[in-house]
């Protein structure tokens, strides 16, 4: 019996979806290494929180009255009482989340595993993951730009003081390794500007993943669409 | 306050010719919500093998994207992301399996372009009888009526319904 899924190059839209045509993978890091002070001076802090040496995010976060609890605290249901960097490295119980989630073994046996700031720059780190993610998502209006972070984190207040935010928008002030990210990902977008981008922020590494061409993603939709409708 | 308020073209009204736009309109998306819920959905090359996407829709359905997609207007350039701003929202941290699994998040993409694509038909079809299609995009989520069908009012109206 003729089956026009056999002949068809995808078996499923999600092969259509899934598909990788080519990867580009990049060091942040490089590009945010003695930055000049008339930049540097317009980020904000990193969030407060115990960070690990060469990690980006914090393993512990005490932003918006973030708090935790030693085991005895958790156990007796009293209030947190791990609430900054001073605390956290002192305790010599295990630490709980709120939610009563083993999350860590005695810090203060070893202290050097933690650190009260980020190695890196973070403010600018994420600038700059902002600023390529931007250029991805004016490539084209149809193509699909997705990104491992939540879309809160795009928001360039987050990381550049209020005065200086229109400045940053205007291009006043733009980050100094801007226009070298930039080059290189052009060059790895090359002609295939109607293609969907996914944009992986591991640590201090972007990967970008080159997927389908939109039109193809679509084409294949509406052939599936076709197919079921006519009973295939 | 009735007459503020005019219904779906399915429903039998009068089709008379409104010169100032209603401050509410009442669209029946039902359809919509029945051909994108996974359960219901004929389109089943949508489903296939997206697990987190049809367990995250158990929580979050197509009546939640419409009211997402609904509640900023065109002109505010932050409409586009409401959606996942709303989802994001409530479901960062529960639901980590549908953002670690990519061939989800873009189908949900996909969904969410074919049902805007749709709710933006429906209001323009309830508009066009009344010669109001161009006001198809000033109208944002207000409450559901019922099952399937939406309150929707004007961005613009000084009526409190």
């Amino acid at each position: 019996m003729f089956n026009p899924h056999q002949t068809l190059e995808y078996k499923s839209l999600s092969d259509v979806i899934s598909e990788v045509r080519d990867v580009f993978i990049l060091d942040i890091t490089q590009y945010c290494y003695y930055l000049p002070t008339h930049f540097t001076d317009i980020l904000n802090p990193e969030p407060l929180g115990v960070y690990a040496p060469n990690r980006l995010k914090p393993v512990f976060s005490f932003e918006n009255g973030q708090a935790y609890y030693t085991a005895n605290a958790y156990k007796a249901r009293q209030a947190p009482d791990i609430w900054n960097f001073e605390t956290f490295i002192k305790s010599s119980s295990p630490i709980y989340s709120p939610q009563g989630k083993f999350l860590c073994q005695a810090p203060s046996l070893a202290p050097y595993f933690f650190q009260q700031k980020c190695s890196y720059n973070y403010a600018a780190m994420h600038v700059a993951f902002i600023l390529i993610y931007e250029m991805f998502s004016h490539l084209h209006s149809q193509t699909y730009i997705g990104i491992n972070l939540p879309m809160s984190a795009l928001r360039l207040e987050r990381y550049v003081k209020p005065e200086y935010l229109q400045a940053v928008l205007d291009e006043r002030i733009s980050h100094p390794g801007h226009a070298t990210i930039a080059a290189e990902a052009y060059n790895f977008i090359g002609r295939d500007r109607y293609s969907n981008y996914r944009l992986k922020f591991e640590n201090t590494t972007l990967i970008i993943e080159k997927g389908n061409d939109y039109r193809v993603v679509e084409y294949y939709r509406r052939l599936f669409d076709e197919l079921e409708s006519q009973g295939y | 306050m009735l007459s503020n308020i005019i219904g779906d073209s399915s429903m039998s009204w009068n089709h008379k010719v409104i010169e100032k736009p209603p401050a509410a309109i009442i669209v029946d998306f039902s359809e919509i919500i029945y051909r994108y819920t996974p359960q219901t959905s004929f389109k089943s090359y949508l489903f296939n093998r997206v697990v987190p996407l049809v367990n995250l829709m158990r929580v979050f359905g197509v009546k939640d994207i419409i009211e997402s997609v609904l509640i900023l207007d065109y002109d505010n350039p932050e409409c586009r992301f409401a959606v996942w701003e709303v989802l994001e929202h409530k479901y960062w941290n529960t639901n980590m399996d549908f953002w670690d699994h990519t061939e989800s998040v873009e189908t949900l993409s996909i969904i969410v372009d074919l049902v805007v694509e749709e709710v933006d038909t429906h209001i323009r079809d309830t508009l066009t009888p009344h010669n109001l299609s161009s006001e198809y995009a000033s109208y944002l989520f207000h409450q559901w009526v019922g099952a399937g069908a939406a309150l929707l009012t004007h961005r613009y109206a000084e009526t409190t319904l």
